[in-house]
């Protein structure tokens, strides 16, 4: 079996970096670009995000999820510290957001991701308080005092629903009781 | 296959707020002593989760072809740098029991001279070559503090103009942009308008814009103030950018405004004040909607 990408990069493979850019360099960049200001910022964070992709892909565990997530999470991680150095408040995974419902069937560039497709499907089996508050915390990017200010809930309620909810989905994914519903990589 | 997070609720709630929104010093400092005291725990879990929710529905966009070559320029360098520096090899130059000094003792130490020599000979030869990796390496961070010293100096150039601390040098800067919108407000049938007219002028490209107005009730601070609110076509108008809470005060002709979006703006496609609680709200309940302005209206 070929060495994932990510392997590769941490053996040192000067020429898994071209792959690695034509297979993440989109989804990196459009994440970076939603989640910042204008161009120029959206450029930096994505090149501090490549960098800790080359530094941490030994950590790569295919065991865990796909290339994709990894990558998607290493950018996630360094948007949000860029986002809090910045003073801001976190707003992530907002913008053309349709909601999870939605989100299940989206295709990127003709791929689907199927984890993303199936944590919306996971999503859609929360109580709705559960799936409100993963909406507004992942989707609009509201901070937990912003959610329960929109939402009327309890601060702490807001925090327990979003661990639950995010637990949950979890389990779901974990087990694939949504793995045999037609969703393809 | 990592152990799935201990059931420990003070853990588990670090992890989600880690997923959602980051974590401060000390709350990190906290999982640190978690991740300490469970190393063989999956602590991503969470994050990973939050990652899936996080890229459905992503529109990708292609990455600019200058931004990638940079990148792959710097990984470059990254990788030249770790490829030069391999682990020295062990060489034994002598036995480890010690031999008492015989005729052989010349040729040992001639053996020795000509194995240090070969050494000294590879140690500078290494040396040439992480000299050259660090060179590269040094042009390419040389050549991203450029194009960070280019950056900075434009947006400080860009700042200067468009954070003049006065609104009509904002305006001045705004309308000498092609690019600015130029908006009419129209007044709703809510008693604040009025008459209320102006126009809202917003520059997309420098996130930056301002608002005129005459005729808009004046507020008491105290009891209500306005809210401006930003509907951008790439996010769901359930939720429109926040831009910023003002006051009209009595016996004002015409007042100006700059606005203050508290998030990126992809493309406005409308702009509507409110009437709110004092503070302004996260989310409007829209009872009171004064004056909107649309593109194309």
């Amino acid at each position: 079996m070929a060495d994932s990408l990510l392997k590769r990069v941490a053996d040192g493979d000067s020429g898994a970096i071209k792959e690695v850019m034509d297979q993440f360099g989109g989804l990196v960049w459009s994440l970076a670009r939603r989640s910042c200001y204008n161009p120029a910022d959206a450029e930096d964070a994505t090149q501090e995000i490549f960098l800790d992709i080359w530094k941490s892909a030994s950590r790569y565990d295919e065991s865990k999820g796909s290339e994709t997530l990894f990558v998607a999470m290493i950018a996630r991680r360094r948007l949000i510290d860029r986002i809090r150095r910045q003073g801001r408040e976190p707003q992530m995974d907002d913008i053309d957001a349709p909601g999870f419902e939605l989100a299940s069937s989206t295709e990127a560039e003709g791929e689907t991701f199927t984890e993303a497709a199936l944590a919306a499907k996971a999503v859609a089996t929360l109580k709705p308080a559960q799936q409100r508050v993963l909406e507004l915390g992942l989707l609009q990017g509201l901070s937990h005092s912003e959610i329960a200010e929109v939402t009327g809930m309890p601060l702490g309620t807001v925090k327990t629903q979003m661990r639950r909810g995010l637990i949950r989905v979890r389990e779901l994914m974990q087990v694939g009781e949504l793995a045999d519903s037609g969703e393809s990589s | 296959m990592a152990a799935r997070v201990p059931d420990d609720e003070r853990l588990v709630d670090l992890l989600a707020v880690r997923a959602i929104e980051g974590l401060s010093a000390a709350e990190q400092e906290e999982l640190n002593d978690f991740t300490a005291r469970y190393p063989e725990a999956d602590l991503d879990s969470l994050e990973r989760v939050a990652a899936s929710l996080a890229i459905s529905g992503l529109r990708i966009e292609p990455i600019p072809a200058a931004l990638r070559a940079r990148i792959e320029a710097d990984a470059e360098a990254l990788f030249s740098g770790r490829g030069q520096s391999p682990p020295a090899a062990v060489v034994t130059l002598f036995p480890a029991r010690p031999r008492p000094a015989t005729a052989w003792g010349g040729w040992f130490a001639a053996a020795a001279a000509l194995v240090m020599a070969v050494v000294g000979w590879l140690q500078v030869d290494r040396l040439d070559q992480e000299r050259s990796a660090l060179a590269a390496r040094q042009a390419v961070l040389e050549g991203s503090v450029a194009r960070l010293e280019r950056n900075l100096a434009e947006k400080d150039a860009a700042l200067a103009e468009l954070q003049d601390p006065s609104p009509a040098g904002l305006m001045a800067a705004l309308q000498a942009r092609p690019e600015t919108l130029v908006l009419p407000w129209s007044a709703t049938d809510d008693p604040a308008a009025g008459g209320a007219e102006g126009a809202v002028l917003w520059n997309a490209a420098e996130q930056a814009g301002l608002m005129r107005f005459r005729g808009l009730e004046a507020n008491d601070p105290t009891v209500a103030q306005y809210q401006l609110w930003i509907f951008d076509a790439e996010r769901d108008d359930r939720f429109p950018v926040d831009g910023g809470v003002f006051d009209v005060p009595a016996g004002a002709d015409e007042i100006l405004v700059p606005i203050r979006a508290r998030l990126p703006v992809g493309e406005a496609v409308l702009f509507a004040i409110t009437v709110e609680v004092p503070g302004g709200v996260v989310v409007s309940s829209r009872e009171r909607i004064a004056l909107v302005a649309q593109p194309g209206a």
